[in-house]
């Protein structure tokens, strides 16, 4: 079988899968063209792009379309080995010593590899667990003595100076550092500063905060938008419990409600008040990573939209 | 607006350069000058088509069906494809995180541009020549300690399995010993994904 008959008919098995996952009726007649084949034809990509509409027609009513894991290497390796004609070089993967070419000098062989990826999760077998991921939280920490300090503190402003934290690894890293006096470098030594300036504070510092945080993370988070910072303040009151939280500054719809809500579920402990109704107004920011890693892989059609998918509380 | 030479469109390649059914793209430009180069149209930076980031994504995407079922997507050649790291980056955003995205490389670039590259890159396919340095130089015309660097730098910064080294055995430059030998310091370096295969002179 020449190179191109054979490109020609995995690439026709692998129509026919998708049409068959995704309960698409797709007729597949047998070619009888007898000439030289380049693994493609015309009619081959008429069936591509019906499959293409059709796909498109079921994700409008709301279906994923469903790609479970093609293990194209098996395709391979089994199309390639039931061909004799072919000039040979590499007998991998081949019981019975079929060789195998490809027209190019040093690149592997057809059958070479076989990469067979673990069927993905379908939406409704996927694990109910919160989203883990890598998000850089950005907190604005000035030194308590410094004039940003000096003139927001009556305004309740607390956080102040830069501290640029990955949240998986926990690693802190300063990128800016205050005029003068203490900075903080994470949440537990804010937390100290907190209990001289009786400022709120989260309890159990840094790790609690970031597992509160991440617990509440819940949403279809547009992967395409969720990069840059993003500003919210908040007030703890008198019992450390969290009201007026606003995006100041947000970044995605979804993530800013999930990033808002999880700061309302939130108890700090409260700080010093004068008056009853008090509270301390604190702003900070996130900053998202581009990539963000999840624990479990989402369907491809979501992520064909941009999307990665929904886990539910 | 990015654009580069590209003089290769290769569709429907089959676990041949990467995962799946990719497409092969390939660059001109390349800082080496090996012996027996399989795309010496390469170190021509006039011949070749202009492409733009869109343009390419417009040509391309007619197989992200394939690309989608079978995990499959773009494998960048060359010539040196990370010479175009910025062109790479914007295609990037164009097809999103679900197309493969895989670079056929010598890895002699800009350490730089491998730190940059790596987050928006699923995989590597390392020509390594040689690992001895004097077979390096003599094959490329080029010293080996870049790529050597860059190796390791990836291999640390990332699953190495997503790293292919492919080690040629190079009539007329080195031995099968001599392959054997690259091999040993390849693994110790701690590559798992090595290919050995050998240059067939035309």
């Amino acid at each position: 079988m020449a190179k191109g008959k054979q490109t020609c008919k995995i690439l026709k098995e692998i129509r026919k899968q998708i049409a068959e996952e995704n309960d698409i009726e797709l007729v597949v007649s047998e070619c009888t063209y007898q000439g030289d084949c380049l693994g493609t034809c015309p009619k081959c990509e008429s069936e591509v792009r019906y499959l293409e509409r059709e796909l498109e027609k079921r994700q409008r009513l709301g279906k994923a379309a469903v790609f479970a894991g093609m293990s194209l290497g098996t395709l391979v390796a089994a199309s390639a080995c039931g061909s004799t004609s072919d000039v040979a070089k590499s007998t991998a993967n081949c019981p019975n010593g079929t060789e195998m070419t490809d027209d190019t000098i040093h690149r592997p062989l057809a059958g070479d590899v076989v990469a067979i990826k673990p069927e993905r999760p379908q939406p409704d077998t996927l694990i109910e667990e919160p989203l883990m991921g890598i998000v850089r939280m950005y907190h604005d920490i000035y030194s308590f003595d410094s004039e940003f300090y000096q003139k927001y503190l009556k305004e309740k402003f607390v956080f102040s100076g830069m501290e640029d934290m990955s949240i998986l690894s926990g690693k802190v890293e300063y990128e800016h550092v205050g005029e003068k006096g203490k900075l903080c470098s994470n949440m537990e030594e804010l937390a100290e500063e907190a209990v001289e300036f009786k400022a709120p504070y989260y309890y159990g510092g840094e790790k609690k905060f970031r597992e509160a945080l991440f617990a509440g993370l819940i949403g279809v988070f547009d992967v395409e938008k969720i990069s840059g910072d993003m500003v919210v303040e908040f007030s703890v009151g008198t019992k450390g419990e969290m009201s007026e939280v606003n995006v100041v500054k947000g970044l995605d719809k979804v993530l800013d409600d999930a990033v808002s809500s999880a700061l309302t579920k939130m108890t700090w402990e409260p700080g010093d008040y004068k008056l009853k109704d008090e509270s301390w107004r604190l702003p900070f920011e996130c900053r998202c990573a581009k990539t963000i890693h999840f624990p479990i892989e989402a369907p491809l059609e979501p992520m064909l939209e941009g999307y990665v998918e929904p886990v539910k509380e | 607006m990015t654009t580069a030479k590209i003089f290769g469109l290769s569709r429907h390649r089959l676990t041949t350069d990467g995962e799946g059914v990719t497409t092969l793209v390939t660059f001109n430009g390349c800082p080496l000058r090996c012996k027996y180069c399989l795309n010496k149209t390469s170190w021509d930076m006039d011949k070749g088509r202009d492409y733009t980031p869109e343009s390419l994504y417009e040509e391309v995407k007619i197989d992200q069906l394939y690309f989608l079922a079978t995990q499959g997507g773009i494998t960048f050649g060359g010539g040196e494809p990370l010479l175009q790291a910025a062109f790479i980056k914007e295609f990037r955003a164009l097809c999103g995180p679900q197309w493969q995205l895989v670079v056929e490389t010598s890895l002699h670039v800009p350490f730089e541009t491998v730190q940059e590259m790596n987050a928006v890159l699923d995989g590597y396919i390392v020509d390594i020549k040689d690992m001895n340095s004097e077979t390096y130089l003599a094959y490329t015309g080029k010293e080996i300690g870049l790529a050597l660097k860059n190796l390791e730098w990836i291999l640390q910064h990332g699953d190495p399995k997503r790293v292919k080294v492919r080690v040629p055995h190079i009539p007329e430059y080195n031995t099968d010993e001599n392959v054997e030998k690259s091999v040993e310091k390849l693994r110790a370096m701690g590559v798992t994904d090595i290919e050995e295969f050998t240059y067939i002179i035309r």
